[in-house]
């Protein structure tokens, strides 16, 4: 699916439903909210986060530089969806 | 109660981000009191436990509290610039004159980032810059401030000075000019070379991101954490060789792995100290260090340790590796990351010691340990990315299976790391090889006893998980004591310093005043005093030395004598002597030798008529490693002597110094030998230190091996005239180029016979030549001669037929910090050869009224 056709709330579902799948498997869908710290609460570690923005460049089609990698873009799903929606435009 | 609020005045055309912060930093005046009342007492400790303080933490730590009583009554717009000038106010203090050239150099290459010109060329600039002064660094050119200040640019700008040019290039994140400087000039780090890489955005962003008193709270609280921790540092550092010694086989090697590993301590505890000392002032900066010995994964420990430097490593190296390697598969692009990350961490290492010391390290030691670990971690991190790792939102529940394999993992991560970080603190790899195969010696009880401890620790900590799952376990502990810190802090703070009060532990019994006086030890242990005998002779840079267990380094003109342009070599047993009529600067103090190569004043061959003429053998104590020629002991002595020659029945007393770094009692027997009878003196005297016998067989190891090197038979070297030593060597046959410790243990069963052999030699050598024999036993500045030593000594001396004056108590009643020459060098300072000359020249009055009679009281046989 082409990145553009997403709404930021897809894209808040896409990259939920992506880290519930991949890193908290286990864990209670309603548990993790779009507010929820990933980095500074060590959810996403450094490999984790390497992870996620493979998925989200190939997804979505845009492209990471490294300084946008870190808690200031990417510590919540909101800041995520943000950033890819900034990128996109 | 009033509350400290931000005066409107102040606040100008404040941004949102601006009232936020003005709103954070305000603090109710009773918290305020309650939180200096801490700082005010932890800081105390540090100084009563003399934390630290080599560099000058004392005076910093007085700015640190001063600083902060005044910081939190300003308004906010002045916090930044006030806490500059605290910085700069530092620096002052700490460098005098120098400290001008670190601000200035320092504001100049702030400003060559924010040349109006392309960011390459910004770039530029600063590599210029940083080009000059690394060439300044190397000594090649004689700048009298370089020595003092590049080491402390280098501290300040080494790392952050690339976060700042990354964020000029990738994001300019917003900041006043106050800011940017204050980032660069932070207030402890005058006095801790060795600093956390503090992000640069992370410092913007999380200045009073939360209200002050939570943030002020916090800074005390780990600035006590870093107190503690360099309290069990010192405990760990002194009880180190013990475990050497006193453990047998597996067991032994295990305990004293574990605890080189646990002098990780001093840098998570000057991290510590560091971070919390800035959140005083508001800076909200994340935690350093986090359990970093609970580790269940290489990739648990990356993220515990050191977490400044991991984050420092993703950003400039991780990531952007990573993100250019796009095509490749998952696998591969983590795996060469991490890699990279490894390979930059090492070079940095050796990067960041040549600023602080001048030296860029190559050792076996660090690629291996560098290389292993980074194996470790890109094969964890390549397992995690296909296996998963177990993340939760929520705690987990109990399980018997998950906390059998947390601690199994814990105890195996940490055993591993345990032992690769004792090969990175080892000298060489042969000496950590040696040291592990002191495992063979185990018997079946001691693997019996470490099986046991394996399976005791294993057991200890899924009953901690059990309890940490009820909620009644150390984690629980932890959050009470985070709690409560404004009650933990104080308390424990308190009773830390009253337990180091002398009236006190003095009253506690022989243990608790063997701890605290371990806690306030500066010296450094037995291994660390062998190792840095051992230099002397091997030339060895010291900052490769201690670099895992010290941080307060000499400079690089700490070197060996033979390295110095005075020395020559030879090829007998001695292997070098002084050149005639040389003047350089040894080890921070001119060394000048007279025209027989003696480090003396200038004396006739021929003894002058009614002259006692003494000849002075020894060690580097003797020839006054680090204090100027007149203030070695020999001419103290010599000129008590002449002072208080009325009465004497000689005109004069000469002491002729024969003494080297390096030289011990094989040494001492070739100069009483062959070199001595040509000066005629009537008193022969060899200078003895605690370890005599260690050091007689270590300086045997060094001749062999660098008569080895410069192609000299080993009997060529020592003659026939060392026949003795000779059969030992052969029959023990130690190899030079093994461990220090290997050829020590091969040749221990010869020791006492080859010491015997050897007084006996110097004792008939001085007979012969009409002298009278003395030893001469002196204790080092922070190590007096332990009884078993000294009695075995007086033993040998007697049945030698030698006189014995014995020094023993020259420097009770003195700090030994305030008689060494530098932090790193336990010789006398000229205090300490001040003290030893004036002892020495009453025992030497006493001996010379009864030269050629029976001793007296002074000295006995």
């Amino acid at each position: 699916m082409a990145g553009q056709m997403d709404t930021q709330d897809e894209v808040k579902n896409t990259v939920r439903v992506y880290i519930r799948e991949e890193f908290l498997p286990d864990e209670d869908p309603s548990a993790l909210a779009d507010s929820t710290p990933l980095i500074s609460s060590g959810i996403l570690d450094s490999i984790a986060t390497a992870r996620l923005v493979s998925f989200l460049e190939s997804r979505f089609e845009v492209r990471f530089k490294a300084s946008e990698i870190g808690v200031d873009r990417m510590d919540t799903i909101d800041l995520i969806a943000a950033t890819i929606e900034a990128k996109r435009e | 109660m009033k509350t400290l609020a931000i005066p409107k005045a102040a606040e100008g055309g404040a941004s949102k981000q601006d009232e936020v912060i003005r709103k954070q930093a305000g603090i109710d005046a009773w918290q305020y009191i309650g939180i200096a009342v801490q700082v005010a007492l932890v800081l105390i400790v540090a100084v009563v436990y003399r934390l630290e303080l080599e560099r000058g933490f004392a005076a910093v730590a007085g700015l640190i509290f001063i600083g902060f009583l005044i910081h939190s009554w300003l308004p906010l717009p002045a916090r930044v610039p006030f806490f500059l000038s605290l910085s700069i106010v530092a620096i002052a203090i700490l460098m005098r004159g120098d400290g001008v050239w670190v601000v200035l150099i320092g504001f100049a290459l702030i400003g060559l980032c924010h040349l109006p010109v392309p960011w390459a060329m910004n770039i530029g600039f600063v590599l210029a810059a940083a080009a000059v002064l690394a060439v300044l660094r190397t000594g090649w050119f004689d700048t009298p401030w370089a020595g003092a200040v590049i080491p402390v640019l280098g501290a300040i700008f080494m790392f952050r000075m690339i976060l700042y040019l990354y964020d000029l290039k990738e994001d300019r994140t917003p900041a006043t000019p106050w800011q940017r400087l204050a980032y660069f000039f932070l207030l402890p780090n005058v006095c801790f070379p060795l600093f956390p890489v503090i992000d640069y955005k992370t410092f913007l962003r999380t200045y009073y991101d939360a209200p002050a008193a939570t943030i002020y709270q916090k800074g005390a609280f780990w600035m006590f954490r870093g107190v503690t921790h360099l309290l069990l540092y010192r405990l760990f550092y002194f009880l180190l060789p013990r475990a050497e010694t006193d453990l047998p086989g597996l067991l032994g090697v295990y305990v004293f792995m574990a605890m080189t590993y646990g002098l990780y301590l001093r840098v998570s505890g000057l991290f510590h100290l560091i971070v919390g000392s800035l959140c005083l002032f508001g800076f909200n900066l994340p935690v350093t260090n986090n359990h970093y010995f609970l580790a269940s994964s290489f990739n648990d420990l990356w993220r515990r340790i050191n977490i400044y430097w991991k984050d420092f490593m993703m950003s400039t190296a991780f990531y952007p590796v990573f993100m250019t390697t796009r095509r490749w598969s998952m696998g591969l692009r983590l795996v060469i990351a991490t890699a990279f990350v490894f390979l930059l961490t090492w070079f940095l290492h050796s990067y960041q010691w040549f600023w602080l010391q001048g030296v860029f390290p190559i050792a076996s030691t660090d690629i291996f340990f560098w290389g292993v670990l980074g194996v470790a971690l890109a094969a964890n991190s390549v397992w995690e990315a296909r296996r998963g790792r177990k993340r939760s939102l929520q705690r987990s529940e109990w399980s018997l299976s998950e906390a059998i394999g947390v601690t199994a993992r814990t105890i195996g991560v940490f055993s591993f790391m345990a032992i690769i970080w004792s090969l990175w603190n080892s000298s060489s790899v042969g000496e950590w090889l040696h040291r592990l195969l002191q495992a063979r010696d185990s018997g079946g009880g001691d693997l019996a006893v470490f099986a046991g401890l394996v399976v005791g620790a294993l057991l200890a900590g899924i009953f901690v998980h059990w309890l940490n799952d009820r909620e009644q376990g150390p984690a629980r502990l932890e959050q009470i004591a985070r709690r409560h810190s404004a009650v933990v802090v104080p308390t424990t703070a308190m009773l830390l310093f009253i337990v180091g009060q002398p009236q006190v532990y003095l009253r506690l019994g022989d243990q608790v005043q063997a701890v605290v006086t371990k806690a306030q030890s500066t010296s450094l242990n037995t291994i660390d005093i062998r190792r840095q005998e051992r230099g002397y002779y091997e030339a060895l840079s010291r900052a490769t030395q201690f670099e895992a267990t010290s941080f307060s380094l000499p400079t690089q003109e700490w070197v060996g004598i033979s390295d110095t342009p005075a020395a020559e070599l030879t090829r007998d047993i001695r292997g070098v002597t002084l050149k005639p009529n040389v003047e350089i600067v040894y080890r921070g103090a001119t060394l000048k030798t007279n025209r027989w190569g003696l480090r003396d004043r200038d004396y006739e061959k021929t003894r002058p008529a009614a002259t006692l003429r003494l000849a002075l053998l020894g060690p580097s104590t003797a020839m006054g490693s680090g204090v100027e020629n007149e203030q070695i002991f020999e001419n103290v002595a010599e000129d008590g002597l002449n002072r208080a020659r009325a009465g004497s029945a000689y005109d004069q007393y000469e002491i002729l110094n024969f003494a080297l770094d390096g030289y011990g009692a094989l040494e001492a027997l070739f100069l009483a030998r062959h070199i001595v009878p040509d000066f005629d003196p009537q008193v022969v005297m060899y200078v003895i230190h605690p370890g005599e016998t260690y050091r007689m067989i270590d300086r045997l190891r060094l001749r062999l091996k660098f008569g080895t090197r410069m192609q000299v038979d080993p009997k060529e070297q020592l003659g026939d005239e060392y026949a003795p030593v000779l059969n030992a060597i052969e029959n023990s046959r130690p190899d030079p180029g093994s461990a220090p410790e290997e050829f020590y243990r091969r040749l221990a069963p010869y020791q006492d016979e080859i010491l015997a052999w050897t007084y006996q030699g110097i004792v008939d050598a001085s007979r012969q030549q009409g002298s009278t024999p003395v030893f001469v036993l002196i204790p080092l500045t922070d190590r007096d001669f332990e009884n078993t030593e000294r009695d075995m000594l007086r033993n040998v001396i007697r049945k030698s037929g030698g006189t014995i004056i014995e020094l023993d108590d020259v420097f009770r009643g003195y700090d030994p910090e305030a008689l060494r020459v530098a932090e790193w060098d336990n010789h006398p300072n000229e205090l300490g050869h001040r003290l030893i000359g004036a002892k020495l020249s009453a025992a030497l009055l006493e001996l010379s009224q009864s030269i050629g009679s029976t001793p007296v009281n002074g000295a006995h046989q």
